[in-house]
């Protein structure tokens, strides 16, 4: 079965810390926002998909996620899937329902993401998932990120500006993103002079942690029978791939990165000059540089520009990324494709075709992410 | 341990590939460049040297080249070895932890 398949609508909560509601019933809350945009659809879904990071430390919740979540939209008998990727957890659900339409055995499914580390059980900080021993002596997500940091400046003989001009660039498109959990604008200066975390990466140049869900209404187009004038993503390829040499990581790019997204770009018949908006994962200032050098979407030793310098490459994180948004981390992926519909959606510009991009990472070992995945979308109306 | 010691001692285990030569320091059962189950353990030297690092308020941390284009991680105080330091890994029979001696400006 070859058939297209399209985000049609999106849904995205507040991002910060939700004390009142259960993970389950944050993602509900959201997906029941969505459905009720699209009655239509509701008895089509044929797919529920749920990617959540950690439920079973905030929540206590091991499995049955997209079980609860039905039954609590009244979706009935609909099938129910639960996927853990690490921060990708989200964009792996999307994968899934996307890869269960094209197949044919379904016509409309439902992706949602979504975490609950602060308002659920404490579950002690973030360590590599792989390398607990390692976490126990203080290694941390931060601290490799903060090595790649250090090796890229040594490479490029760059200043450490040019890492704290992303914390600034990705506040400053936060401003007009209500669900951002920080939108006040930020300086160079605040940047750099905020409490190191390690070196040379400061608080400000690492995602906060956050609670919050998205989800998306993922339909075959030839099942569509919503708004014809209403604009679409078209889901033009999709990339996958795992770290294969966690013993040889260059610390400046990620194999897994480039191998993503030149299977998305190879499956959609676009490169990256073509991109006009890409959400990229910004966990820590140094990770969108080194993404975008990856995905092609900046030369080697230049992914710092799109920051630093205006009219740069394509249009990068405009609602603010994880540094101001928050990152819950299974529903980042979610609210990348909410940012990249809704920037689509309210840019007065028309022309055809218009494409963007959606990168994730997710896991972490001793030096190296676990895995990436990359999204090249079409905007249709 | 002392630094002449550690020189003395300084061996890592690895896995190499009989098929293609790829080697790792991770527990593998196939081949991760050519997907061979035929790997051999085979010692390394366990020198190389600094070329990042980063220090948070409880550790300094270092990823340090090898031969072969192998890296690894080593967890130290702050204020730790600095970039372009030279290291020399062992591991301890008794205890079964890795022990890293670096030479260079801190």
């Amino acid at each position: 079965v070859n058939r297209d398949v399209a985000i049609i609508d999106t849904e995205v909560s507040p991002f910060g810390r939700h004390d009142s509601h259960s993970l389950v019933g944050c993602a509900a809350q959201v997906a029941c926002r969505l459905l009720a945009r699209h009655r239509w659809a509701a008895g089509r879904v044929g797919l529920v998909v749920v990617g959540s990071a950690r439920p079973a430390k905030s929540d206590g919740r091991e499995n049955g996620l997209a079980q609860s979540i039905s039954e609590k939209l009244g979706l009935g008998t609909t099938s129910g899937l639960d996927v853990r990727a690490f921060c990708a957890s989200g964009n792996v659900a999307i994968q899934a329902a996307v890869t269960s339409i094209e197949s044919g055995r379904i016509d409309a499914a439902l992706a949602i993401g979504v975490d609950h580390v602060l308002g659920g059980q404490p579950g002690g900080s973030l360590v590599p998932e792989a390398t607990p021993e390692a976490g126990q002596l203080g290694y941390s997500p931060p601290v490799f990120y903060a090595l790649c940091a250090d090796r890229y400046l040594a490479n490029t003989n760059l200043p450490v500006e040019v890492l704290a001009a992303v914390a600034v660039h990705n506040r400053a498109h936060a401003a007009d993103n209500p669900n951002a959990a920080y939108r006040s604008p930020l300086t160079l200066e605040e940047v750099l002079d905020s409490r190191q975390i390690s070196s040379p990466l400061t608080k400000l140049q690492c995602c906060p942690s956050a609670d919050g869900a998205g989800a998306a209404l993922i339909v075959a187009t030839d099942a569509l029978s919503s708004d014809p004038d209403a604009g679409r993503l078209l889901m033009r390829g999709m990339g996958g791939a795992s770290n294969p040499d966690l013993d040889r990581s260059p610390l400046t790019t990620y194999r897994e990165d480039v191998v993503s997204a030149e299977a998305a770009f190879r499956e959609a018949g676009v490169g990256p000059s073509d991109i006009e908006v890409a959400e990229v994962h910004d966990a820590f200032t140094i990770s969108q540089i080194i993404h975008l050098e990856d995905v092609g979407l900046a030369p080697r030793g230049e992914g710092w520009r799109h920051a630093a310098e205006l009219n740069f490459g394509p249009v990068v994180n405009p609602n603010g990324g994880l540094l101001s948004r928050g990152h819950p981390m299974g529903a980042t992926g979610l609210a990348q494709v909410d940012s990249i519909r809704r920037y689509f959606a309210a840019a007065r510009r028309e022309g055809n075709p218009r494409w963007g991009l959606i990168q994730e990472a997710g896991g972490l070992e001793l030096l190296g992410q676990m895995l990436s995945t990359t999204f090249v979308v079409e905007w249709t109306r | 341990v002392t630094r002449s010691s550690a020189k003395a001692r300084s061996t890592l285990s690895a896995l190499r590939c009989s098929a293609c030569g790829h080697t790792t320091l991770r527990s593998r059962l196939a081949c991760g460049s050519c997907g061979s189950n035929d790997l051999k353990f085979v010692s390394l030297t366990g020198h190389g040297q600094v070329i990042a690092v980063s220090q948070t308020s409880a550790a300094g941390f270092q990823v340090v080249q090898l031969e072969l284009g192998l890296r690894v991680l080593v967890v130290g105080p702050r204020e730790g070895p600095a970039v372009g330091s030279e290291i020399w890994i062992e591991l301890s029979a008794a205890s079964g932890i890795y022990t890293a001696v670096a030479e260079g400006p801190r």
